[in-house]
């Protein structure tokens, strides 16, 4: 149950907020829109057509853009550092960490996407960081905030994978793996696999699989 | 300066949350029981037991057949002397469940129970014991979600043949009221297969039920057909709902296939749910 000196601290930095959005408003001074963290409008992802384009900003601040990778197999792995599969797959044995370690020696180009919303704690750009640093290891996270790069993948869950083939033909969708399919014999992961068959300059066979994890904690309205 | 002002009672605030600091466990999220409907088994008896899985409030978990487009479906295994023959698990008609994104989820708040049908073996020793243990997986979540598992067990004791000894009456009346119903119970449903099954981008199924007001489908995991979306179109008499498809991996030869999962009526009547289990034939 709230007790009332919660409530009314935070009764009264309700009244401090509107307050600063009325002084605000009345001094006609409001803030810059940030600006949109995808330059180019994505299109919608189709399996064999082309990967929607898109430039983010990494945790650094730096932009990273699709196009930066042309001629090479792109992964896109949708993540956030609050999710428990995201954390067990990336300590120390995890599916996600060891998928994009041996893919990365393999000179394939694994990028995390994060689209939680900016009110959301997975957004945090200090979270993510911390996420690494702790695990002692370093991957590329690209922060999707407004969601438009999740919505144009079709993004739903973290992990989400998608694989980019060399002419950046989306090659696969889904899990990264069968770890949560019902009756499933043998471990079979479905991201390598993917990144294999197109390797050998073979059809993926299996490209597209149901996702599993957490929800993407997309904000509100679609951008 | 206002802001800054605002943001630091905000954050005194939180810090005044009991639970700020303590991670939500997992494991303690959900409560797992596992009861049955016999006080006392006798030999080639059929009964059934139930996975009772109580969720804290505010938190949910997932459909067993299918979590939508997030979560995890939730997992039971009852394990039974190997002379007792016990069935697949039989879920509850699940919430509708929408997060942000839109992205929608088949879920459980509160309680929900899971029943397995069961037969005894033809002999059994009267006066000895059973043992019967569950094992359940699930992702639970409100705004952020934790795995979580645990485990529960139950002795019966065996009787020498006899009237049925039935226990927890209420509470399995209640759980099957909960449970899609058969598909035969739905005499007047017309399901087609609209176009060419065989094209790996058209998978269409129109479905229609004289006298519905609404139709609704939960879609339970299909292997190699993926489901994209139910349209209701029509009204009065020519209300129909179109379920549509695309294979993953389109069939090699004639194959029988389903699209099982839990379909809704509403009538004048009210709302019945039905599993959905009709099979079709895709391929040349």
């Amino acid at each position: 149950m709230m007790n009332m000196n919660k409530i009314s601290i935070l009764a009264l930095a309700s009244l401090v907020l509107a307050g600063a959005a009325f002084a605000t408003q009345v001094a006609g001074k409001q803030e810059p829109a940030k600006a949109p963290e995808v330059k180019k409008e994505a299109a919608a992802a189709e399996l064999g057509k082309a990967a929607p384009a898109f430039t983010l900003k990494d945790l650094a601040g730096k932009d990273v853009s699709l196009a930066d990778y042309k001629g090479k197999i792109v992964v896109l792995e949708w993540f956030q550092p609050g999710c428990p599969y995201c954390q067990k797959g990336y300590d120390e044995g995890g599916n996600c960490r060891t998928t994009a370690e041996r893919l990365s020696k393999d000179g394939v180009v694994y990028l995390l996407v994060n689209s939680s919303n900016a009110d959301d704690a997975n957004a945090k750009i200090d979270a993510n960081v911390e996420f690494f640093k702790s695990r002692k290891i370093s991957h590329t996270v690209l922060m999707d905030t407004d969601g438009r790069v999740g919505h144009a993948y079709g993004a739903k869950s973290t992990p989400h994978c998608f694989v980019i083939d060399t002419k950046g033909n989306l090659a696969y969708r889904g899990a990264i793996d069968n770890a949560l399919e019902k009756d499933a014999k043998e471990k079979v992961n479905y991201v390598a696999n993917a990144v294999a068959e197109l390797k050998a300059g073979k059809a993926v066979t299996k490209a597209e699989t149901r996702s599993y994890g957490c929800g993407v904690k997309y904000k509100e309205a679609k951008p | 300066m206002l802001l800054a002002l605002a943001s630091l009672l905000l954050a005194a605030a939180s810090s005044q949350d009991p639970r700020a600091g303590a991670e939500p466990d997992g494991n303690k999220l959900v409560k797992v029981e596992l009861v049955s409907e016999r006080a006392k088994l006798h030999p080639g008896e059929h009964f059934t037991l139930a996975a009772k899985l109580t969720v804290t409030p505010r938190w949910h978990i997932y459909w067993g057949e299918n979590p939508g487009e997030t979560g995890t479906p939730t997992r039971l295994e009852i394990e039974a002397p190997k002379e007792f023959t016990l069935g697949a698990p039989q879920f509850p008609v699940p919430q509708r469940h929408e997060d942000p994104g839109p992205l929608v989820s088949y879920v459980y708040e509160g309680q929900a129970l899971v029943l397995f049908d069961a037969v005894a073996p033809a002999k059994l020793e009267p006066g000895s014991k059973v043992r019967f243990e569950l094992s359940a997986s699930w992702l639970v979540c409100t705004s952020r979600c934790f795995q979580g598992e645990g485990e529960a067990a139950l002795e019966l004791e065996c009787a020498a043949a006899g009237e049925p000894v039935p226990a927890n009456e209420g509470l399995f009346k209640d759980a099957r009221t909960k449970l899609p119903r058969k598909l035969e119970e739905l005499k007047k449903l017309d399901a087609k297969l609209l176009g060419d099954p065989t094209k790996p981008e058209a998978c269409q199924l129109e479905l229609s039920v004289p006298g519905a007001l609404e139709l609704s489908f939960l879609p339970a995991e299909q292997k190699d057909l993926v489901f994209d979306s139910a349209t209701a179109k029509g009204s009065g008499e020519e209300l129909r709902l179109v379920l549509d498809y695309h294979w993953s991996a389109p069939p090699q030869g004639k194959v029988e296939f389903g699209c099982p999962g839990i379909l809704s009526v509403k009538t004048k009547d009210g709302t019945a749910s039905y599993w959905f289990d009709k099979k079709f034939l895709a391929g040349h």
